[in-house]
């Protein structure tokens, strides 16, 4: 059993393998206990280069190029990616998207889902990216 | 209970049946009915002190002899009582990798014991089971080697499980046991079922102004990552993240 933590607007804020009553909530939020696990309930919304989610990514501006993997495990034909704050609608096969960074402007690149009440920002469900300077 | 039941004979007092069983009864039972007491010697059948088990090149085990606190051991309800080094004797390792366990056997005539290993856990006649080691089809593994009397590092009394955590949030754990735990840790993974690295958590970004993740007070943990979208949960020589599972484990 998962204990889902809710801010006052609704949005995911957080998932735990802990019970409901050793989450103490803050400002509104509330909880949804789900009978599922960790696992499955971290591949609602994936994000990861190489296979590595929930990890910061650096790679300078001269460097290969950045593909991010978009995963969900929700029956979804689409989903809509926060980067930067400008919203993209990232269309699934399978479940599955890759997207290509730009590499050619050094910068900052922190992508999670736009619709926080169906996926969570945290976990593996944020990701940032950094593209870094030639030296 | 009065004990001992029994008391000194006079010379020429004749041994009545009384003392007699007076006598059995404090030696066996101390002094207790049979109703309601094990005997001493299945009382003492697991003991076991001052033993302890260390690498000795190439590829043996020895109890080593301290005469002040020699090893001590019930085997079979015979009491015995190291006088000197107890080597495992060369060449008792061989084949396939695996676990090999680890005797004292006791001997006939004799009041010490010896060291055995055998990639079978049951144990023998005149043998008790102290403990395990791996050996790699070649060499015995020296931090492998474990007694099972050794104390342990006992299972956290508070346990969060992991939980998704993100930067520049607050997250509060009622951990429930009613007062400052002593010690405590807090692990930050990438993978959700904790299959990736287990980074300890210390200070985390900003880089220019890092800090401390975690505090306690008698009832919950208090958590507010870092207000940075690099190194706001993780900030590691194994690597930095702004996201990813935190779980904290806690002793009373």
């Amino acid at each position: 059993m998962l204990t889902i933590i809710r801010d006052a607007n609704d949005n995911i804020k957080s998932y735990s393998q802990s019970s409901p009553e050793d989450a103490p909530l803050i400002l509104g939020e509330h909880i949804e206990k789900i009978e599922t696990t960790m696992e499955a309930y971290a591949n609602r919304f994936r994000l990861s280069i190489a296979d590595f989610p929930g990890q910061y990514y650096s790679c300078p501006a001269s460097g290969a190029e950045v593909i991010v993997s978009v995963q969900s495990s929700l029956p979804v034909p689409s989903v809509d990616l926060d980067i930067n704050g400008m919203i993209e609608t990232i269309d699934l096969v399978n479940g599955q998207a890759w997207l290509r960074l730009s590499i050619e402007t050094p910068g900052l690149f922190l992508l999670q889902p736009a619709d926080r009440r169906l996926f969570c920002a945290a976990g593996v469900g944020l990701l940032t990216v950094e593209i870094t300077p030639n030296e | 209970m009065t004990y001992p039941n029994s008391s000194d004979v006079s010379p020429s007092q004749p041994t009545a049946a009384a003392l007699f069983n007076h006598l059995r009864k404090d030696a066996i039972y101390l002094g207790n009915s049979a109703a309601e007491s094990a005997t001493l010697g299945e009382f003492l059948a697991d003991y076991l002190s001052h033993l302890t088990l260390e690498y000795l090149a190439t590829n043996r085990l020895r109890i080593a002899y301290d005469p002040n606190f020699p090893a001590r051991i019930m085997i079979d309800g015979c009491m015995l009582k190291q006088t000197s080094n107890i080597d495992l004797p060369v060449s008792s390792f061989s084949g396939v990798a695996g676990k090999w366990y680890i005797f004292a056997n006791r001997s006939l005539s004799s009041t010490s014991f010896t060291l055995s290993v055998n990639t079978s856990i049951t144990a023998s006649p005149g043998q008790r089971l102290i403990g395990e080691c791996y050996w790699d089809g070649s060499n015995l593994l020296a931090n492998s080697i474990y007694l099972y009397s050794e104390p342990v590092l006992p299972p956290a009394d508070y346990d969060s499980g992991w939980f998704a955590v993100a930067y520049a949030s607050t997250y509060n754990k009622a951990h429930q046991l009613s007062s400052v735990p002593r010690f405590f840790i807090l692990l930050h993974n990438s993978a959700a079922d904790g299959s990736g690295i287990n980074n300890v958590v210390g200070n985390v970004g900003p880089v220019t102004n890092a800090k401390s993740v975690i505090g306690v007070n008698a009832t919950q943990f208090i958590l507010q990552t870092g207000n940075d979208s690099t190194n706001g949960t993780l900030l590691s020589q194994n690597g930095n993240s702004a996201a990813g599972y935190y779980r904290i484990q806690a002793w009373r």
